[in-house]
């Protein structure tokens, strides 16, 4: 019985004693032993400065030269992705396929087509690997294949947002080793942007590349809906490569 | 009537060349492709016309590309990317290869390494601004004449920030527009996420770094420095660590007790502008006293009953 109101009483100390030791910082403060007094320097500089403005000079940017290059040359260059040994600095893009064929693509079986992108550079250079469709699947008489929705009607996939995706009809796409978006399930898809000449393209891998490189797998999956005409679609997609700024 | 050896022979030979030209589709599928510089950042005044080099190097069979200059920016959500035509820009760009021959197209050989030379002409009328460019090459594979086919057109890319400046001034303005704690008041031993996101609120790029402070209720102090990134203007960004995770700047780990002080300085543009935040959290034993508690009560009903 002792002991039982001995580890209730230990327990009501330990809480009582919280607030009291929450409060020690700021008693530190006002005791200002050389410990505490540094504290309350280090406070001082904490006045919030949330805001800030300056004009500065492209010298602390791009280097001790460079005033003078610019007011002779009228310009200034500087790359800022680190150099290897011999100097020489890189974006390598490798890619296993450039031509899909779902030559399986109907009513009953979808059709599942795969390309891998890898990504080469130098010293945890930040890529973006992007994705997007110039158009949907269409035949000479302007009929097309339309992109998945993926099989929860109330809440879609978007070509941002991964849903799982194993009954419906359409075009969409899933990624191995993203670190942009969804793509934990193998069920996973999303579909893709559309435009050519300009347009969005959906981020599937943001992140430092080295020497070792980055792989991408990608999985393009085709089920056209049961009303689609008989003819031969074509389709262009784009997968863009490019540094971080 | 057995065919001669010399049939045979031509008819294995005949095989074989079918064969390599049946494969021969299937290689040109396969792409490699590298560009340097992969990134590049630009101090023109207005007026001036530059040439800028890049390096095209084909490790895949023999391809044709088409250079291409478009707008770059990273959308709002951080999961689009937006490659704008160039059209409408004031900045006009054109390119040349190596014979300074004006050209719309190249086609580079396997393991051969040819130059594009991308010339940049900055009309005077221009406003002192930051453009941000990507420096595309962009493949052309065929489309095939199958049921249902599809061809992915690659663009390799090199980014190009242009400033655009009379005096070779430029501007910093930031602000943190959020530093906070996940939750304010945590269990000992539950993981503590921060969130610290800075604005460029200016007109030209800047590089931000700092560090985040942790200050104890007992003396205890850690400091983690923020890795260096250039925030693009008028845009904002996620401060990251070596301890971020997700969408935290910093996910603290470890047994916290009392009251705690985390403040964040941010630099901007090599200390020409240093921004400043503060908040705090608190964090208490509640598993381990609800344990102690439980376990008192249930020692107590126990001795109780044996009574």
């Amino acid at each position: 019985m002792r002991l039982v109101w001995l580890n209730v009483f230990i327990v009501s100390c330990m809480a009582s004693s919280l607030p009291l030791v929450a409060r020690m910082d700021v008693d530190a403060q006002q005791l200002q032993s050389p410990r505490y007094r540094i504290e309350s320097e280090s406070l001082s500089l904490q006045q919030d400065l949330e805001q800030g403005s300056a004009n500065y000079d492209i010298s602390s940017s791009f280097g001790p030269q460079s005033q003078k290059q610019f007011e002779s040359r009228g310009y200034v260059a500087v790359s800022r992705v680190k150099t290897d040994s011999s100097d020489r600095s890189y974006l390598r893009l490798q890619l296993s396929n450039s031509q899909l064929v779902f030559d399986k693509a109907d009513i009953v079986d979808e059709s599942i087509q795969k390309t891998s992108v890898k990504l080469t550079g130098i010293s945890a250079t930040p890529f973006i690997v992007a994705v997007r469709q110039a158009e949907q699947f269409k035949n000479s008489f302007g009929a097309t294949v339309m992109s998945t929705n993926c099989d929860d009607k109330s809440s879609p996939c978007t070509p941002t947002l991964a849903r799982e995706w194993k009954t419906g009809f359409g075009f969409g796409y899933r990624v191995d080793r993203s670190t942009v978006g969804e793509f934990s399930s193998k069920y996973a898809f999303r579909p893709l942007y559309q435009g050519y000449s300009s347009g969005k393209s959906a981020m599937i891998f943001r992140g430092d590349v080295n020497k070792d490189g980055q792989k991408l797998d990608l999985e393009f999956k085709l089920r056209p809906q049961p009303q689609t005409q008989t003819g031969i679609y074509q389709s262009t997609i784009i997968i863009t490569a490019t540094t971080d700024f | 009537m057995r065919p001669s050896k010399s049939a045979r022979a031509l008819t294995l030979c005949l095989l074989i060349v079918i064969f390599c030209r049946v494969q021969a589709p299937v290689e040109a599928q396969r792409l490699d492709l590298a560009v340097a510089p992969p990134n590049i950042e630009l101090l023109i005044k207005p007026g001036v016309r530059m040439r800028v080099p890049f390096t095209i190097t084909n490790r895949s069979d023999e391809i044709s590309l088409i250079p291409l200059i478009k707008t770059f920016a990273i959308l709002g959500d951080g999961k689009s990317v937006e490659y704008g035509s160039a059209e409408g820009l004031p900045i006009k760009a054109s390119f040349y290869d190596e014979k300074s021959e004006l050209i719309k197209s190249i086609t580079i050989k396997n393991g051969e390494v040819k130059k594009i030379f991308v010339d940049l002409n900055v009309p005077s009328s221009i406003s002192e601004r930051d453009y941000s460019l990507a420096f595309i090459v962009e493949t052309q594979p065929e489309l095939l004449d199958k049921q249902y086919s599809a061809r992915i057109k690659t663009q390799i890319a090199s980014s190009i920030l242009v400033t655009i400046t009379k005096s070779g001034k430029t501007q910093a303005k930031g602000t943190i527009d959020v530093f906070k704690v996940a939750r304010n008041i945590v269990d000992s031993f539950d993981s503590v996420p921060i969130t610290l996101h800075v604005i460029n609120q200016g007109k030209n790029v800047v590089y931000a770094g700092g560090a985040i402070t942790v200050r104890g209720s007992l003396g205890e102090k850690v400091i983690y420095p923020l890795e260096s990134h250039n925030i693009l203007s008028h845009s904002g960004r996620l401060m990251v660590t070596k301890l971020s995770k997700d969408e935290f700047s910093i996910v603290l780990k470890g047994f916290f007790i009392g009251r705690y002080s985390v403040s964040a300085a941010v630099t901007l543009a090599d200390d020409t502008v240093q921004l400043s935040r503060s908040t705090k959290f608190f964090a208490f034993p509640f598993k381990i006293i609800s344990v102690a508690i439980l376990g008192s009560l249930i020692g107590l009903i126990l001795l109780r009953n044996k009574r």
